[in-house]
């Protein structure tokens, strides 16, 4: 047992080598970093350079600590980065949950045009925004940043929520309609604490590409062996593996369809056809 | 396109209360009523984003004189963009700049998702410390190489000058600053590429590798044939989403070289970036806002249909 073991281990001596020097490639500029954070002044700038601090010293962290300007930086990062966020959810979640619940004219559209704003890199609006912001003088203003951020979040953030409350059977809803509950409660009270992190945007790709490689262009491939009834290794190219559409006809794969988070929670509704077309 | 399976079932579904209060019977009637839903996140969109979209294709037909606009231009601003030497010099290292990146933060990408997929324990121990430079802001990473790269005190110089090599002025050299510019913002991005890729190698089958070894094929069939066909789209996804962030990025070169020495690493967006703080002049500023924006845009177009991602 220790010889198979150590066996293993020398076989994988090279990439555990290989590994190490990635690491210090990665680590060593950081750790240097943070060695030098502990230096004197002097000591920081000395050649040659220092690996270890030599007389460590706390002296440039309670400079920082000190100086009052460090505490309103800080203020402003999270103030920025939290309110964008709050700004975010606060007029994502409605849109999300109206894009996942309700079917209406012009949604597609609608969420393409969402989508479409975070294809406009930010650095492309400096120069109207600038101006814009000086027209009508609000140049310097933190709330205006704040906004200003949530935007480059809110488009994934409607996409992400309308994938989360799609994920959230919707009989639980209509129980709570018919007990009389107003649609600000069930998205307040049943929705919101429904979307636990297991059922992230990521996951949910993860299984949507698995069942896509499973039901390919028309292969249905068998379990586990991703293999299609010919005997031919599924390919993963993804451009024909998005034709598949879930639909009643029993041809399924019991591992991946369990695994998955919207069929376990519907199983009576989901199966896959691998035919494009939408019954 | 794939239809997320929960939107099927609520459209087949009739007698879906939740989803039918708002005309869910029939998706072809037009109400107002589910668009008041996105009325807070199309204000703020259309505030921040759309509408200056459309005014900096205004403001390209402007003559301006700093941040007045003294009346219509015309095509005057592209021709004086288009036809000057420097739009050309800093599209070529934008370009530059981009492949160079990629190219790099995709080698060392898979070179250490390769190697790290093989060494057991130890790979999988180091892969949630490699992540670390990715978490890293930019500024962050612009200013820990600044240091390592000084020319009089930083450890990278002087291991290069122990080695007899003139290292020269590094960073405020113009013949080195891309090049050492592109190597940061490598270090700073391969982890996100070795994630992506080894998520990709570890969903391949290992039935495919015993087909191969059955054949007679050595390690560079498997790496090949195997392994590289199978990851090649999410390789390809990976290297769009990364080309669109090089287009844009501008604090890791205003940290650290602030688009010098002459002009060596200034990028497009890093144009954009300067034309509008130093405000001579933003009629040509937003010609070359116009060009990043295009650009992006097809990237963009050119990711979602890879991905398939827009799902109706």
């Amino acid at each position: 047992m220790s010889s198979a073991l150590s066996n293993r281990t020398t076989g994988q001596m090279p990439a555990i080598l290989g590994s190490l020097v990635i690491g210090i490639i990665v680590l060593g500029p950081v750790l240097w970093a943070f060695a030098t954070s502990f230096k004197t002044e002097v000591e920081a700038v000395v050649v040659p350079p220092t690996l270890w601090p030599n007389s460590p010293t706390l002296e440039n962290y309670t400079k920082v600590l000190k100086d009052a300007a460090f505490f309103t930086d800080l203020w402003n990062s999270v103030a920025y980065s939290v309110g964008a966020v709050i700004i975010a959810l606060l007029v994502g979640i409605p849109a999300g949950y109206a894009a996942a619940r309700f079917s209406f004219k012009g949604k597609r559209a609608l969420m393409l045009v969402v989508l479409a704003t975070s294809m406009v890199p930010g650095v492309a609006l400096l120069v109207p925004t600038y101006y814009l912001l000086e027209t009508v003088g609000l140049l310097n203003s933190g709330i205006v940043v704040t906004i200003i951020l949530s935007a480059r979040i809110i488009p994934q953030t409607v996409w992400f929520i309308a994938n989360f409350v799609e994920a959230v059977p919707v009989e639980i809803e209509d129980s709570a309609m018919i007990d009389g509950a107003s649609r600000f409660q069930i998205i307040w009270a049943l929705i919101l604490p429904l979307i636990p992190s297991r059922h992230s945007r990521r996951r949910d790709d993860r299984h949507r590409d698995d069942l896509e490689r499973l039901y390919h262009g028309g292969g249905l491939c068998a379990r586990g062996g991703k293999t299609d009834p010919a005997g031919r290794p599924c390919q993963s190219g993804f451009r024909r593996c998005r034709h598949f559409v879930v639909l009643h006809d029993g041809l399924c794969d019991g591992r991946i369809i369990t695994g998955h988070p919207h069929v376990r929670l519907r199983p009576e509704v989901v199966h896959l056809r691998p035919d494009g077309r939408r019954r | 396109m794939s239809i997320p399976p929960l939107q099927v079932s609520t459209n087949q579904s009739a007698t879906n209360l939740a989803s039918d209060v708002v005309d869910a019977d029939n998706a072809n009637r037009f109400s107002w009523a589910p668009f008041l839903w996105f009325t807070p996140a199309i204000l703020i969109l259309f505030l921040v984003t759309l509408y200056p979209t459309i005014f900096v294709f205004w403001l390209s037909f402007q003559k301006t004189k700093y941040y007045d606009l003294v009346g219509f231009n015309g095509l005057a601003n592209y021709v004086e963009v288009l036809s000057s030497p420097e739009f050309w010099d800093t599209t070529v290292i934008s370009l530059s700049y981009v492949a160079g990146s990629l190219a790099g933060a995709i080698i060392l990408g898979m070179a250490s998702a390769l190697v790290l997929n093989r060494a057991g324990v130890t790979g999988s121990a180091l892969r949630v410390f490699i992540l670390f430079p990715w978490t890293l802001s930019m500024s962050v990473v612009g200013s820990i190489w600044l240091w390592l790269l000084n020319p009089s005190f930083g450890p990278i110089p002087y291991v290069i000058q122990k080695l007899g090599i003139d290292p020269g002025l590094m960073l405020g050299d113009p013949g080195m600053a891309l090049p050492l510019l592109i190597i940061v913002t490598a270090w700073w991005s391969f982890p996100y590429v070795m994630v992506m890729a080894t998520a990709a190698m570890q969903s391949i089958p290992k039935e495919l590798y015993e087909a191969v070894e059955i054949d007679g094929g050595g390690a560079f069939v498997k790496f090949r044939y195997v392994t590289l066909t199978e990851i090649l789209p999410t390789l390809g996804s990976t290297a769009l989403t990364l080309s669109i962030m090089y287009l844009t990025l501008m604090t890791l070169i205003i940290v650290m070289t602030g688009g010098g020495p002459l002009g060596s690493t200034t990028t497009l967006s890093f144009e954009a970036f300067r034309g509008t703080v130093q405000a001579v002049n933003i009629g040509p500023t937003a010609v070359v806002s116009i060009v990043v924006l295009i650009i992006n845009v097809a990237l963009g177009a050119l990711y979602t249909r890879l991905t398939g991602r827009v799902t109706g």
